[in-house]
C-alpha cells in the first residue's frame, strides 16, 4: 500500500492546480421568480428526511395509483423507487397538458437551414402525432409492452415523437446517437434484442444533406453477425414523400413511415398504465471491453427526478421557452430536451446542426427568434463558440435568466466569458455534473439560494449526498485540498436499475469498490462509486476533475501515457512499461519509452523496434518515442508503483526528486548512467529547463 | 486512475465518430477508407483517455489526404478535406483532445 506520505503528495498535486474562485451571487430579479427561493427545501431535503424527501418530485406527476413505498432497498443495490405507484410518462409529457395548453408550443424545432421554417408543435399536435405512432407500433410492428426499440435518428421532432409513442406503450426506447456509425447502432440492436429500427433518411449537418439510412443497412448487417435479425426498419424522411438517401428500400423490411402512417391517421391509443419501476429507456454507454453497457432507467423513479431537477436546478415554468444545445442521442437530451422540460409543460426547443453553421452567430439568432430564455450547453460547445466568435453574443437581442453547463468542468476564464458575454451578466449559471448512469444531476446548485462558483459544480443536489473516498475507503476532509473518489451515500430515483442484461456488471461496476457489506440491506452500506475524481472545498462545493490520465503533448496532440504503455505491452517481451516526457525545441514534448523485459530475455535493437511499431500501429506515428531504453527494473515505490517523476527527470537531466519512498532506490543510478550515457554519447545534450517546466517534470505521474 | 467524465466522454466521443465519418466518406484511398474505418470503431468503444490519440491519428489521415487531393489536382476533394479538417481541429481544442499552443 501506499504511504500516507505518498498519497498526500499526489492528491496536492492534482488540487494545487485549481484555485479556488469567488462566489457570484445571482441578480434579485431572479430570485423574485425562482421556483427554489424558500431556503426551507434545503431543509426538506435533509437525510433525516430521506428518502420521503422526494415524494416531492413525485408529486410533480401525475399518478394513477400512488406508491406504498417510496423506497424499496429488499436487494441491493437494485434499488425500487415508487413501489405500487402506476404512472404512463406519455401521458405525463403530452395528455395532462392538453386542458389548459393544448394550443401553447411543446417542441419548437429549428432545422438547419435558416431558408426553412422553423417548425412548432403544439401539445395537441404532439399529441396527434404520438398517438398515431404509437398506434402504428402496436398494430403495423406487433409490439406491446416490455419490448426494446432501436432508434438511430438524428434532431428531428420525430424523434421525440417516436419515444413518446413508445413510452405510451410501456416499450422500451433504446436511442443510439445518430453521429454513431452504423455498427456501433448494429452492436445496440443485438444487445437490448430490438426488433425494430426507427431511423430517418437523411438530415441537414454543416450545409449538406448527409444521407443516414445507409447505416441502417450496416447497423443490420452488424447485428445479424452478433446473433440478431431486424424484421423491419421504420424510415422517417426529412421531406415526407421525397427519398433522400441513395441507400435501397428493402421490400418487406424497410418502410416509409410517412407512407405506413396514412393507414393510422386520427387513431388514438390510451397511454398504458405502467409500475413506477418498469423500464422507460436505455442509454448505451460505451465500454472500454468493447461491449457497450445498456444503463436502464426506469419509469417513476426517473421521470420523477427529471422533473424535480428541471423545475428547481433548470428553473423551468410553464412560459419558459428553454433550450438545451445538446444531443437526444445523449442522456442531457433524453433528461432536459425530452422528459424533463415536456413533464412541466414547457416549450423545448430542438435545433437540428451544428451551432457554428453558417458563423458562429447562428445559436444566438435562434435565441433572439424564439424569446429563449433558458439556456443549457456543454463546456466544449461553449469553448467553441467563444473560439470563433467571442463578440457575436452582443450583436443578438436575446435575454437569458438561465445558462446551465454541463458534463465537464469550465475553466474559469470560460466560465465567465460565458456569463458575461453569453448571458449578459443577467443570467445565474448553473454548473452540473452528473452522468449517463445518474438520470439527471447529481452535483449543482439551486440557482436562486446558494451562489455560484466558477470551476465547481457546487454542493450535492437535494436528496444527494456526495462524499469523497480515498482508495482504501476513508473520507476525504473538505477543504483538505485532496483529491479522491466521489460517490453517492444513498440512492436516488434518477439511478440506473441495471445495466441491461448484465446485472452482475452493474453491482461491479458501481458498488463493488466501496461496499461496506455485500449482505446488508441497509443503503448505507452501499455506496455509489461514480468513477470521478473531485475535490472538496471547504464550503462543500464539489469541484470535479477532468484529468484521469497523464498526457504527453507532442507537438499539440495530447497523448495519453496509458495507451503508449498498453502498445509496448503488446510486445511480448516487455513485462512493463513507462512513457514521459522530454522537453523538445522543436516538438514542445517528446516520448521516452522505459521498458523492463520478460525473464528470459535480453536487451536488443530488436525489441526497442518492436515496441516502437507497437506504438505506431496501436496510436499512431504522432506517438513515436524518441527513446526507448531497456532497463532492468523500473523505480518503484513499496506498493509497486512506477515512479515516473524519477525516470522522467533522467531524461530530462533534471532532479529526480525525493527517493526516500521507494523500494529500490538503488536503481535510479544505474538507470540514471545508463539513458544519460547513451544520450550524450548520441549528441543529445540537455539543455537548462525553465522552472515552469521542472516542475511539469517534478508533477508528471502524480495521477498514479 | 479516475475514469472519465463519463457523459462529456460520449459526446466528444460521438461527435470524433461524426467526423471521421464525414472525412470517410471524402476518401479516395481504400486504404485510408479502412483506417478511418478503424478509427472510428475505435472513437465509439475504447476509453476517453484514448480520444485524444485517435484524435490526432484522425487529424494525420485528414492531412495526408489533403495533401493526396492537392497531389492529383482535386481542389474539391481538397477543400471538402480541408473543411472537415478544420472542424476537427477547432473540436479537438474546445474538446481538449488537442493543446491550442
Amino acid at each position: 500500500m501506499p504511504t500516507d506520505e505518498e498519497e498526500q503528495v499526489s492528491e496536492a498535486q492534482i488540487a494545487v492546480h485549481w484555485r479556488e474562485e469567488e462566489f457570484y451571487y445571482p441578480p434579485a430579479k431572479f430570485i423574485g421568480q425562482s421556483n427554489a427561493s424558500d431556503p426551507a427545501i434545503l431543509e426538506r431535503f435533509s437525510e433525516e428526511n430521506f428518502p420521503e424527501c422526494f415524494k416531492e418530485y413525485a408529486d410533480l406527476l401525475s399518478w394513477d395509483h400512488y406508491w406504498h413505498t417510496t423506497l424499496d432497498t429488499s436487494n441491493p443495490p437494485f434499488w425500487k423507487w415508487f413501489v405500487g405507484g402506476k404512472l404512463n410518462a406519455s401521458y405525463n409529457c403530452v395528455d395532462r397538458h392538453l386542458e389548459k395548453n393544448r394550443n401553447k408550443a411543446a417542441i419548437l424545432w429549428a432545422p438547419e437551414l435558416e431558408s426553412e421554417e422553423i417548425k412548432a408543435i403544439t401539445y395537441q399536435e404532439l399529441y396527434e402525432q404520438v398517438n398515431e405512432f404509437a398506434v402504428l407500433l402496436r398494430d403495423f410492428c406487433g409490439l406491446k409492452t416490455g419490448d426494446r426499440v432501436t432508434f438511430h435518428m438524428p434532431m428531428v421532432p420525430e424523434l421525440p415523437v417516436s419515444m413518446l409513442a413508445c413510452a405510451r406503450l410501456g416499450i422500451i426506447h433504446s436511442e443510439v446517437f445518430a453521429g454513431f456509425s452504423g455498427a456501433a447502432c448494429g452492436g445496440r440492436i443485438a444487445d437490448s434484442g430490438s426488433h425494430i429500427l426507427i431511423t430517418m433518411d437523411s438530415y441537414y449537418r454543416n450545409g449538406e444533406l448527409a444521407d443516414h439510412k445507409v447505416k441502417a443497412d450496416e447497423a443490420i448487417v452488424t447485428a445479424h453477425e452478433q446473433g440478431f435479425d431486424i424484421e423491419k426498419v421504420l424510415v422517417w424522411r426529412r421531406y415526407p414523400d421525397r427519398y433522400g438517401s441513395n441507400s435501397p428500400m428493402v421490400k418487406g423490411r424497410d418502410f416509409f413511415v410517412d407512407e405506413v402512417l396514412k393507414d393510422y391517421k386520427n387513431q388514438i391509443v390510451s397511454p398504458v398504465s405502467m409500475p413506477a419501476e418498469a423500464p422507460l429507456f436505455l442509454m448505451y454507454t460505451s465500454g472500454s471491453t468493447g461491449k457497450p453497457k445498456g444503463c436502464q432507467h426506469s419509469t417513476g423513479g426517473y421521470l420523477s427526478y427529471v422533473a424535480g431537477t428541471s423545475k428547481y436546478y433548470q428553473d423551468i415554468h410553464p412560459e419558459d421557452t428553454y433550450w438545451c444545445m445538446a444531443d437526444i442521442g445523449w442522456i442531457t437530451g433524453h433528461s432536459y430536451i425530452v422528459y424533463g422540460p415536456l413533464a412541466l409543460g414547457a416549450t423545448t426547443v430542438m435545433f437540428e446542426g451544428v451551432p457554428t453553421y453558417p458563423d458562429s452567430g447562428r445559436a444566438w439568432r435562434i435565441a433572439e427568434r424564439l424569446g429563449v430564455n433558458i439556456f443549457h450547453t456543454a463546456p466544449t460547445t461553449i469553448r467553441m463558440l467563444r473560439k470563433l466568435g467571442p463578440d457575436e453574443p452582443k450583436k443578438y437581442n436575446y435575454h437569458f435568466k438561465h445558462m446551465t453547463t454541463v458534463g465537464e468542468p469550465i475553466e474559469p476564464e470560460v466560465w465567465r466569458w460565458y456569463q458575461e458575454s453569453v448571458g449578459k451578466g443577467e443570467a445565474v449559471i448553473v454548473d452540473t455534473w452528473w452522468q449517463t448512469e445518474n438520470g439527471g444531476f447529481l452535483g449543482s446548485t439551486l440557482p436562486a439560494l446558494q451562489p455560484m462558483k466558477p470551476g465547481s459544480c457546487g454542493p450535492g443536489v437535494l436528496g444527494v449526498y456526495p462524499v469523497i473516498y480515498d482508495e482504501d475507503g476513508n473520507e476525504v476532509e473538505a477543504g483538505s485540498g485532496r483529491a479522491g473518489n466521489i460517490c453517492i451515500r444513498n440512492p436516488w430515483p434518477g439511478i440506473l436499475q441495471t445495466i441491461y442484461g448484465q446485472p452482475e456488471r452493474f453491482v461491479q461496476v458501481y458498488y463493488e469498490k466501496y461496499c461496506k457489506d455485500p449482505k446488508s440491506k441497509d443503503w448505507r452500506d452501499w455506496p455509489y462509486f461514480a468513477g470521478d475524481g473531485a475535490v472538496k472545498a471547504k464550503d462543500g462545493y464539489f469541484r470535479i476533475l477532468g484529468r484521469v490520465d497523464d498526457v504527453i503533448n507532442v507537438a499539440g496532440h495530447r497523448l495519453g501515457t496509458k495507451e503508449l504503455e498498453s502498445a509496448s505491452l503488446t510486445v511480448p517481451e516487455i513485462a512493463e512499461a513507462a512513457a514521459v516526457p522530454v522537453m523538445d525545441d522543436l516538438r514542445g514534448r517528446v516520448v521516452e519509452m522505459y521498458v523492463s523485459l520478460k525473464p528470459g530475455n535480453k536487451p536488443s535493437k530488436e525489441i526497442s523496434d518492436k515496441v516502437i511499431k507497437a506504438i505506431e500501429t496501436e496510436i499512431g506515428k504522432i506517438a513515436r518515442p524518441k527513446n526507448v531504453w531497456i532497463v532492468q527494473d523500473m523505480p518503484k515505490t513499496r506498493s509497486g508503483k512506477i515512479m515516473r517523476r524519477v525516470i522522467a527527470g533522467i531524461s530530462n537531466f533534471t532532479d529526480p526528486g525525493d527517493l526516500t519512498t521507494l523500494a529500490n532506490a538503488e536503481v535510479v543510478e544505474s538507470i540514471r548512467h545508463q539513458v544519460q550515457r547513451e544520450k550524450l554519447a548520441k549528441g543529445e545534450l540537455p539543455r537548462e529547463l525553465s522552472p515552469k517546466e521542472v516542475e511539469e517534470i517534478k508533477a508528471f505521474g502524480h495521477v498514479d | 486512475m479516475w475514469g472519465a467524465i463519463a457523459m462529456t466522454w460520449h459526446y466528444i466521443a460521438g461527435e470524433l465518430s461524426l467526423l471521421l465519418g464525414e472525412l470517410q466518406e471524402v476518401a479516395r484511398d481504400e486504404t485510408i477508407v479502412r483506417e478511418i474505418s478503424d478509427l472510428r470503431k475505435e472513437a465509439e468503444t475504447v476509453s476517453f483517455t484514448a480520444l485524444a490519440n485517435i484524435a490526432a491519428e484522425s487529424l494525420a489521415l485528414a492531412n495526408d489526404m489533403c495533401e493526396l487531393s492537392l497531389a492529383v489536382g482535386d481542389s474539391r476533394g481538397f477543400t471538402r478535406q480541408l473543411s472537415i479538417c478544420n472542424e476537427l481541429w477547432c473540436f479537438g481544442v474546445s474538446a481538449g483532445l488537442f493543446c491550442d499552443d
